[in-house]
């Protein structure tokens, strides 16, 4: 069984697996991060650490609406990614073998394959792609 | 395997406060007295790997229950707790084969340094 | 008591505890210095003795009583031989002959004989130590202390003329000393370790005839730390003081827990009160941990020179004195590469033939002190000034009215370079711009001092920790944001009238100094205009020029944590980490170079 997350932003629903999840965080205020790029809302405080916010939405060429104040907390070895999105759906159990089935897909850049789901498709995120594209995003704002 | 040990001391916030020290310390706290006569009982019943051991208690002193453990198990490992000024009590208390004391208020790290090395 | 409601709970436990004993035997007869296998055998012995003597079998609490005391010595010694092994086999057996009598209510039989054929440990050569022993000056109950370290010394050999006796110390009284002849098998090392895990005890020395070694205790491990290694070595004195703060942390909760309980304000004022001392003085042990010696980043020069020397053909010296001072491990990180590019510039464009590099590490209450001077052709001011000019760095009257001492800070002006060729060697990479601006991203500052032939000084002044840093906090467009003290040379409000204009520069006069304004908004990209009554300014220095910068408003002082971003957001410009505030909220410290030179 494999758990994943669903979430909604510019009218797309997307997934990402639990286990890539800290947390999700309701309503944290954003503080203003100066000189920050398009594309990087500010900063949370998740329990003393500061952690920019990824405008995941902006990430994926929506257009930048009025956003439900929800984060949804990555981490790894080496940082943590706080993303912001437009929904949070509650966590869907998932048979790993249907999980496994993914649709491959080519025309979207950042999603790693389709899930189909209840008559839905869940876009699962690419984490590399992701992490790759925010690291671009800081280099091109840096030297 | 943790070390077993006995907490007597007639105030709850006395044994409340050893018992988190010495559980932080990894050892196992199998049993609570507050006074003398319930700690010899319960040495008998448990016998744990060490006994703290208030001096001033009501129902047999904590010397008398060092006593009384002693004569049951002549290598019982009994650490007495005084408060500052007690010094002869202490001594008495070491002449009758304490292992060690600790003196009130105490550090933690003191506590548990003095019963790492006299459960060594 | 009527003891016989536990005879079957006892039996069980007991047959369960020699089962242990045997598994645990022939475990330990195949790796003897299994010293978890000969503590597990030590207690079950002692609980199978507690539990016989608690029954009243004394034959069987003699007998676990016995094999407990023979293991004894082997748990000290931390291994086992074979010939123990056999006696132990046979002592569980016979254990189990006792607890099947028991079993059947019968009387127990008498084991003493096997107690005395267990087997002897073999003599060990004897030493003698004539001791002398001193007790800490806090120690409480003194006498009572110096009573069971001569219990613990009395297990270690023979006691003999000691002084004061077992009896003065019985008796009381404040006795902090004590000297006594120790004979034993023990070495003087092994009693040293022994007594080791006494801190009441201050000092220990040994007068042993012939012995010529200083007294020595308690020597500190020195730490060896390596930068690179994102782990630190940690002194376990430091750890000790951990634990410590935690138990008195945790007696404080208790504390406050009651104090709530029971409605006591002036015991919640207290422990309030206690747990700030106790959070301030972790933190600063905490602080204490980051610390490394400044020749953790000193260490590679000699080489670095000799080498340099060897590819120029230079005779150079380099001296170094005071590395052993300490600074935070974050400040020697950004320390390493700048003060690499000093000491090639001191060899490659300072010295011409031969001569000596000399880097001074001195610590002053707050600060360390970093000089890096060399015996070299020192600099020109007058040179300075003019090439700063031709680079169109600063302008007519600026040279003119310069003084000499500014003159020289000029050669850390971006773009600004001492020599027209890029030497191999530096001046490509880090530039001394870069080397002022780690400086100061550190909190410090860097200060040039030379004379024409006369050798030439840079002193970088660092912070001891850059941790906790004084910020400034002020608003701009509705946005709170931040700046390190040390970078404003002052605060200012000015009112609209004292705004000059001279071309498209707006500019004010502080001093008899004309200064240019730059909007913060603007630098930041907020169009909307401010309201115009008067002008928050902060006056400091960008590109090594003094310039006000014009902020919405100020909104006080505080001492903060500065953190840095997690990579790869570290790599964003314009701050240099975030601070989090009492209240929660997040504040950055903006770095307005970086802006403007991203915005050039």
């Amino acid at each position: 069984m494999i758990q994943i997350l669903p979430f909604t932003m510019g009218g797309g629903l997307y997934g990402l697996s639990l286990t890539d999840i800290q947390e999700v965080v309701d309503d944290a205020p954003i503080h203003y991060l100066p000189g920050a790029p398009v594309g990087i809302l500010g900063a949370i405080n998740l329990h003393g650490r500061i952690l920019p916010v990824v405008d995941l939405p902006a990430q994926f060429g929506h257009d930048v609406g009025p956003r439900a104040e929800r984060m949804i907390v990555l981490s790894n070895a080496k940082s943590a990614l706080v993303l912001a999105v437009d929904t949070v759906r509650s966590v869907l159990n998932v048979e790993a073998a249907l999980a496994e089935v993914c649709r491959p897909v080519a025309d979207q850049e950042g999603v790693a394959g389709l899930l189909d789901w209840k008559g839905e498709t869940i876009r699962m995120l690419s984490l590399e792609v992701l992490w790759e594209d925010i690291r671009h995003l800081c280099e091109m704002s840096g030297g | 395997m943790s070390s077993r040990v006995l907490i007597v001391d007639d105030a709850q916030f006395m044994r409340d406060l050893l018992r988190d020290i010495l559980e932080q310390g990894g050892m196992e706290i199998v049993g609570e007295a507050e006074n003398g006569r319930q700690a010899v009982e319960q040495y008998k019943l448990l016998n744990p790997d060490l006994v703290t051991m208030d001096i001033v208690m009501p129902l047999r002193s904590g010397i008398e229950a060092l006593i009384d453990i002693r004569a049951i198990d002549d290598a019982a490992k009994v650490i007495v707790c005084s408060a500052l000024g007690q010094e002869s009590m202490v001594n008495e208390a070491v002449s009758a084969g304490a292992k060690d004391f600790i003196v009130k208020p105490f550090q933690a790290d003191d506590v548990l340094n003095i019963v790492r090395r006299v459960l060594a | 008591m009527d003891m016989s409601k536990y005879k079957s709970m006892f039996l069980s436990e007991t047959e369960e505890h020699l089962r242990n004993m045997s598994a645990l035997l022939v475990a330990v007869e195949n790796d003897p210095a299994d010293r978890d296998g000969i503590d597990a055998l030590f207690r079950d012995a002692h609980s199978i003795k507690g539990m016989a003597a608690s029954m009243g079998y004394t034959q069987m609490a003699d007998l676990a009583h016995h094999l407990e005391d023979f293991l004894a010595d082997f748990r000290k010694a931390g291994t086992i031989d074979p010939a123990a092994i056999d006696h132990l086999l046979q002592g569980t057996d016979l254990i189990e002959e006792v607890l099947a009598e028991i079993a059947a209510d019968r009387p127990e039989p008498d084991v003493s004989a096997f107690m005395f054929a267990a087997p002897q440990a073999e003599d060990a050569p004897q030493n003698e130590h004539r001791l002398r022993l001193t007790l800490r000056e806090n120690v409480v109950a003194p006498g009572a202390r110096l009573l069971l370290l001569m219990g613990v010394f009395s297990e270690m050999g023979q006691i003999a003329a000691q002084r004061p006796s077992m009896e003065e110390l019985k008796a009381g009284g404040a006795h902090r000393k004590i000297q006594f002849v120790l004979t034993g098998s023990l070495s003087r090392a092994t009693i040293e370790e022994k007594v080791q895990c006494y801190p009441e005890v201050a000092e220990l020395s040994f007068s042993d005839p012939g012995d010529e070694r200083a007294p020595e205790r308690r020597k500190q491990d020195r730490r060896q730390n390596s930068l690179a290694s994102g782990t630190v070595r940690v002194d376990t004195v430091l750890l000790d003081r951990f634990i410590n703060l935690t138990g008195e942390l945790l007696t404080t909760r208790y504390a406050l827990k009651t104090a709530l309980k029971e409605q006591d304000l002036r015991e919640l004022g207290e422990g309030l009160g206690q747990l700030e001392k106790l959070v301030g003085n972790l933190h600063s042990q905490v602080l204490k941990m980051r610390m490394m010696p400044v020749s953790t980043v000193t260490g590679r020069l000699p080489r670095v020179v000799r080498d340099l020397c060897r590819s120029n053909g230079k005779e150079i010296e380099l001296k170094i004195s005071g590395a052993g001072i300490e600074l935070d491990r974050s400040i020697l990180e950004e320390m390493s590469d700048p003060l690499m590019h000093l000491v090639r510039n001191a060899v490659d464009h300072g010295i011409e033939r031969s001569g000596t590099v000399c880097i001074d590490v001195l610590r002053t209450r707050s600060h360390v002190q970093l000089r890096i001077e060399d015996d070299g052709r020192g600099m020109d001011p007058q040179l300075l000034r003019r090439r700063a000019r031709e680079k169109g760095l600063i302008g007519e009257r600026q040279a003119e009215v310069m003084r000499d001492a500014d003159a020289l800070q000029l050669i850390c002006l971006p773009g600004f370079s001492t020599v027209d060729r890029v030497s191999e060697t530096s001046g490509r990479g880090v530039g001394m711009d870069v080397v002022r601006s780690a400086v100061e991203n550190l909190g410090g500052s860097l200060l040039i001092d030379a004379a024409p032939q006369a050798g030439t000084r840079i002193t970088v002044t660092l912070p001891l920790s850059v941790a906790i840093i004084k910020i400034l906090l002020f608003e701009c467009a509705g946005k709170l944001l931040a700046m390190p003290l040390s970078r404003v040379i002052q605060t200012q409000l000015l009112s609209a009238d004292k705004v000059l204009r001279r071309g498209k520069q707006r500019v004010f006069e502080l001093k008899g100094e004309t200064l240019p304004l730059l909007s913060l908004r603007k630098i930041l990209g907020f169009s909307s205009p401010q309201g115009p009554t008067s002008l928050a300014v902060i006056v400091m220095e960008l590109f090594g020029r003094r310039v006000g910068l014009v902020v919405d408003h100020f909104c006080g002082h505080q001492d903060v944590f500065v953190k840095k971003l997690p990579p790869p957001f570290d790599r964003l410009r314009g701050t240099g980490g975030g601070a989090v505030l009492g209240d929660g909220r997040v504040v950055f410290i903006l770095d307005v170079q970086s802006l403007l030179e991203q915005q050039r």
